[in-house]
């Protein structure tokens, strides 16, 4: 596995001194921080009038990644592949099937709700939608005060005094905290969900789809503000989107997810130049380009069909029903991740190789 | 319709259009003087983000404001030579689905849950044209239905709308609005609820079945990439108001409007590495709390400070460039703004904001 850094902008703290006196123990940059280990996460499929479990729908089925502190990587993929039940597993806001998560040395597969929460205070987690991810009659300040007194971080007076400093932090006014969700627009209550997510110092934040719900203008403001917190603090995000264009800005690394399953990770510059899974592929041919003489429509990939469903997806190579590339191997094998010659990149294809042009 | 008509005349023509609602500021004009054309066979695109009037203007056009709440207070609104706000009820029915047709953002909501797929093409057919039979209109959707990429659509075309994922069901639309051969397609965000796989599908449907039926489109989105690729001409919205047009060529490399550029520069790219984006700082106006002056005041960048931008709202005036207009006191400086932008953005985005 690679293990590289990307230049990421130092991973000091200094200048957000934490007012609750006490400074995180910091990994190195680089350092690898969470870990994932072959996830499966399957949901039960009920039917009949007993609603008895008749099958599984795999939801996610066969998961890894490492994510180097300091670092962002992309997790990609079309609706309904995984993502955000990979980030809700990792959480352990739902339980896996299996596999292994492990953050700076910590098998939390294997922890109780009660070693979680200790834990789980270096892993913050930011939603696509601030409207509901934030209680309507608490004030924004209070929300982000919440994860402070539940790890009983500061007395009242710090904890105020953290808020104010993490108003700052996200670009709000420090005055406006008791304000209520629905006296802010959508890219302020992102900025509010993000001040909370960062109010127990963590080392890592999983942002499932944070600018998807805002307008090109907010989520510039938004994506621009990530990139500066991660700088000034260190952070490493795992970063979830269906946008490959946002991925290609912020990301380190770049993870595609196709049905439950990572078809193609690697760095991003490698996989946004030269992409060896035809899935992959054939997403990044499909998104328009915002320039009207080279709009790339004549070279596109037009996958042919639909996604199947987790709940009964294809043998061997999942992607093989849309693949133009599918050989009776396909469908008999299913291919392994693995590392291409030359590259850091790793693909899940049986042809991999001799598809770089 | 007329028996003569002037080949030249545009197939839409929208004219200071006002639509006010009530709000509970008291009354707003969510669209406010808005004037754009299609020509026959051209798409226009309208672009902006969300609620700036995008769909209003769509949904004023069709006659189909929410009621009550949202009416027309002002303009024309000429289709194919005829006055459409002077047109009963069953008259625009009658236009809608036949001479002018839509496309919404939602296609599993916008088909009939309880008629099969062919149920639903085959009765637009037969309003359109009382003397198909049954079986003949069936027939027809089934051609139809084929035309936009419904594989097997024979036996498929007697099945519901919830065995249709959202890509067909938005086919099946597709299908639905090219059937009587319009002149005018209205497509509000067509593509906006599927995944990028289905969209691409989708969009190529959408211009096979523009070229078939010879239709004008309106095409509205906020998604910039979907405008180079489909539009002929720009119509850029901000709170309410049009702020500029232009040819898509012109307005990705050459945009006369600070939000405009604005926009763009806030646009992380799928096709080149930007050194940095360059937010719009603020928010969008809200309806009823439009900024005095020039709405855009309070975010631009070009206005340093200049007192005639709250002072004096800038109208739509035509500038050098043949057939563009822009709503910008400061319109020429416009040239030296696009290039500072692009340098502080990093070379490769002059693929984007190639100045001039
Ligand atoms: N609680 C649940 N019970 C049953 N199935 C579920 C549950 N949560 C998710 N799924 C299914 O698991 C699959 C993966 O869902 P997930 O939400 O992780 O997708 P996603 O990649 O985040 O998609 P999107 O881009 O739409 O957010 C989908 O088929 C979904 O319908
Ligand atoms: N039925 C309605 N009554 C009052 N205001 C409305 C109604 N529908 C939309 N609006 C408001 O009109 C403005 C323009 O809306 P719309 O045309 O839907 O924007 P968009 O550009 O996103 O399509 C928004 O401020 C919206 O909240
Ligand atoms: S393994 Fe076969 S079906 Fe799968 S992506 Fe490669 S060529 Fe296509
Ligand atoms: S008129 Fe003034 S505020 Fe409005 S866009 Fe032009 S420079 Fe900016
Ligand atoms: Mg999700
Ligand atoms: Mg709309």
């Amino acid at each position: 596995m690679s293990r590289r850094r990307y230049g990421v902008a130092s991973g000091s703290t200094s200048g957000v001194g934490s007012p609750l006196g006490e400074t995180a123990d910091r990994p190195a940059p680089g350092e690898v921080i969470l870990e994932v280990e072959d996830l499966l996460v399957h949901f039960p499929i009920r039917s009949g009038l007993l609603q008895r479990v008749t099958g599984g729908l795999r939801a996610v089925d066969g998961v890894s990644f490492t994510l180097p502190a300091g670092e962002t990587l992309g997790l990609v993929g079309e609706s309904g592949c995984g993502k955000s039940t990979t980030a809700l597993a990792v959480m352990r806001l739902l339980d896996p099937t299996a596999g292994r998560i492990r953050f700076r040395g910590h098998d939390l597969s294997r922890y109780s709700r009660r070693q979680l929460r200790d834990v789980r205070r270096g892993i913050q987690m930011v939603f696509q939608d601030p409207h509901s991810s934030l209680d309507p009659r608490v004030t924004v300040g209070d929300s982000i005060a919440e994860p402070l007194q539940i790890h009983g971080l500061g007395d009242s007076a710090e904890v105020r005094e953290r808020v104010a400093e993490l108003l700052d932090m996200v670009g709000l006014d420090r005055t406006h905290a008791g304000r209520y969700p629905h006296q802010f627009s959508g890219g302020q209550l992102q900025r509010v969900g993000i001040a909370r997510a960062l109010a127990p110092d963590p080392q890592v934040l999983i942002l499932d789809e944070p600018v998807s719900a805002l307008d090109v203008s907010i989520q510039a403001q938004i994506i621009t503000l990530l990139q500066d917190l991660q700088s000034r603090l260190g952070l490493a995000y795992l970063f979830i989107s269906h946008d490959l264009s946002v991925v290609r800005h912020i990301c380190d690394r770049v993870a595609v997810m196709y049905l439950g399953r990572i078809v193609e990770a690697g760095d991003r510059r490698e996989i946004y130049r030269a992409a060896a899974h035809p899935y992959t592929q054939s997403l990044l041919s499909a998104v328009p380009r915002p320039d009207p003489g080279r709009s790339g429509a004549s070279t596109r990939i037009v996958l042919a069909g639909d996604i199947p469903s987790p709940a009964d997806p294809p043998s061997g190579c999942r992607f093989r029903t849309r693949c133009w590339k599918a050989e009776q191997r396909c469908a008999e094998e299913t291919p392994a991740l693995v590392e291409r010659a030359g590259t850091s990149t790793r693909s899940a294809c049986h042809f991999a190789a001799s598809l770089r042009s | 319709m007329p028996a003569a008509r002037d080949v030249d005349e545009p197939v839409l023509s929208v004219d200071d259009l006002v639509v006010e609602v009530d709000t509970p500021y008291g009354r707003a004009r969510p669209v406010d003087e808005v004037s754009f054309e299609v020509a026959r066979g051209e798409t226009v695109a309208i672009v902006g983000e969300s609620g700036c009037g995008k769909t209003m203007t769509a949904l004023a056009v069709l006659g189909l404001l929410p009621k009550p709440g949202a009416r027309v207070a002002g303009g024309r609104i000429r289709f194919v030579g005829r006055d459409l706000l002077g047109l009963s009820g069953r008259e625009l029915r009658r236009i809608r689905g036949s001479a002018m047709s839509m496309i919404f953002q939602e296609p599993v909501s916008a088909l009939n849950p309880v008629f099969t797929i062919g149920q639903q093409i085959s009765d637009v057919l037969r309003a359109h044209d009382p003397a198909l039979t049954r079986p003949a209109a069936r027939r027809r959707a089934v051609e139809l239905l084929a035309d936009v990429g419904v594989p097997g659509a024979s036996s498929r075309v007697d099945e519901y709308p919830n065995q249709w994922s959202g890509g067909m069901c938005q086919r099946a639309l597709i299908a639905m609005a090219i059937a009587n051969r319009p002149e005018l397609l209205i497509a509000d965000e067509p593509t906006t609820a599927l995944d990028v796989t289905i969209q691409a599908q989708v969009l190529e449907v959408l211009r096979a079945a523009q070229r078939t039926a010879g239709a004008a489109t309106l095409l509205i989105t906020h998604d910039l990439g979907v405008v180079a690729e489909m539009a002929d001409r720009v119509v850029v919205m901000y709170g309410g108001r049009v702020v500029e047009t232009a040819s898509a060529e012109e307005i990705f490399s050459a945009p006369r409007h600070p939000y405009t550029l604005g926009l763009l520069t806030s646009l992380p790219r799928v096709d080149t590495d930007l050194r940095r984006l360059l937010p719009i700082p603020g928010q969008p106006p809200q309806l009823g709390r439009i900024p005095v002056g020039c709405s855009f005041h309070p975010r631009c960048h070009l206005r340093r400070n200049r007192a005639r931008c709250v002072d004096e709202d800038p109208a739509l005036a035509a500038i050098r460039s043949p057939g563009r207009r822009t709503a910008c006191h400061f319109h020429d400086e416009m040239r030296d703004e696009v290039t500072n932008v692009a340098a502080e953005l990093g070379a490769d985005v002059t693929t984007a904001v190639r100045g001039g």
